[in-house]
């Protein structure tokens, strides 16, 4: 157990803020980001011990991010609340911490994607390959990169 | 956006985080840890108790009869609770893969559990039904024939209706609940092809 805790802290302190922005861009508020990071944090400790460095450490949070975030949906959609979320209660901060307003901007056009464009977007933000968003996504690679153009061509407009 | 992609990827990630420490995280982890272990303990050992108690309060425990209709119910028990068991502590081996796999398998779930509710319940009461009427066929014989008739066909009916009456108002909920989900997922499984 003691040695679960180690290991399990050092990818927390590593990995938490990555997650967290993905949570972010996913669910579109800072609100629903904190409980899905939660989701997501409880998922990767009791699957650590499944972690064989067949794919990076990066892949495999990735992979558990997006997929606690796809089965986020299910379960609201099985509480009946909305998914897509509502523009005029996005990202309502402290008055203290309010991001930039381009970061506003950029949060928004990102909200307004369908679900699994969302995934793509955030994952080049964070600065993954086409080929690591492949891996995670399971989209063939060139596919991606049509894919990113696209929601790329989308955001532009949007912003 | 894409001259611009380097500018928002550092906006991006220098977006202010707060996150919880990690002492508290570990504190809340092994909390739902032991939580967990202790519920699958309660029911690894309420499974064994009820099939012991039902067998410690079976009248004539010595005849074929009550035997097996004993028999029948603690298959149809065992078949429910690997299911629930399966359900409720099973790894959740699917979130290691990508997202396409994971949708799948989110799919078969579903469609596994209204498969769950459509057949398996309906097995388990076609044995619950034989199982009565085999221990019944015991406790009421010396009877007259007309009254054992009656009690076998209306203790049958009664529990057939409550059963279809059940499973039927379980599969209209899954209906409007887990149809447009399943539509939903596979649209999403379509785009990430």
């Amino acid at each position: 157990m003691v040695s679960k805790e180690i290991v399990f802290s050092e990818w927390y302190e590593a990995e938490k803020d990555r997650i967290f922005r993905l949570c972010l861009g996913f669910s579109g508020n800072q609100e629903d980001a904190k409980d899905l990071f939660q989701e997501v944090i409880i998922k990767i400790w009791k699957n650590l011990d499944g972690f064989e460095q067949r794919s990076s450490r990066q892949t495999w949070i990735y992979r558990i991010t997006t997929n606690t975030a796809l089965q986020w949906i299910e379960k609201r959609k099985r509480n009946k609340k909305v998914t897509t979320v509502a523009h005029n209660i996005l990202y309502q901060e402290a008055d203290d911490s309010a991001p930039p307003d381009k970061l506003i901007k950029l949060r928004r056009a990102i909200s307004r994607l369908p679900e699994t464009d969302r995934i793509l977007i955030t994952l080049l933000l964070e600065g993954c390959t086409y080929k690591e968003i492949s891996e995670v996504t399971g989209m063939k690679v060139n596919h991606v990169g049509v894919r990113l153009n696209r929601i790329r061509n989308r955001i532009k407009k949007d912003l | 956006m894409s001259d611009q992609l380097e500018e928002y990827q550092q906006l991006w990630q220098s977006q202010p985080i707060d996150t919880t420490e990690i002492s508290e995280v570990l504190k809340k982890l092994n909390k739902i840890e032991s939580k967990n272990r202790l519920e699958m303990r309660i029911v690894n050992v309420s499974f064994p108790l009820t099939i012991g108690l039902l067998y410690f309060l079976m009248p004539l425990k010595g005849q074929f009869l009550y035997q097996l209709g004993f028999g029948i119910i603690v298959l149809a028990m065992l078949i429910m609770f690997i299911l629930f068991h399966r359900n409720r502590f099973g790894k959740s081996v699917e979130l290691l893969g990508d997202n396409r796999s994971f949708l799948t398998n989110q799919v078969y779930k579903l469609k596994s559990r209204i498969r769950i509710a459509a057949v398996y319940m309906r097995i388990y009461t076609i044995a619950l039904i034989i199982a009565i009427n085999v221990v019944y066929l015991a406790a009421f014989d010396g009877m007259h024939a007309g009254y054992r008739i009656s009690i076998h066909i209306g203790i049958s009916i009664v529990l057939l209706v409550f059963q279809e009456f059940m499973i039927r108002r379980k599969l209209r909920r899954y209906q409007t609940e887990y149809v447009p989900l399943i539509d939903h997922l596979e649209r999403m499984k379509e785009e990430n092809t």
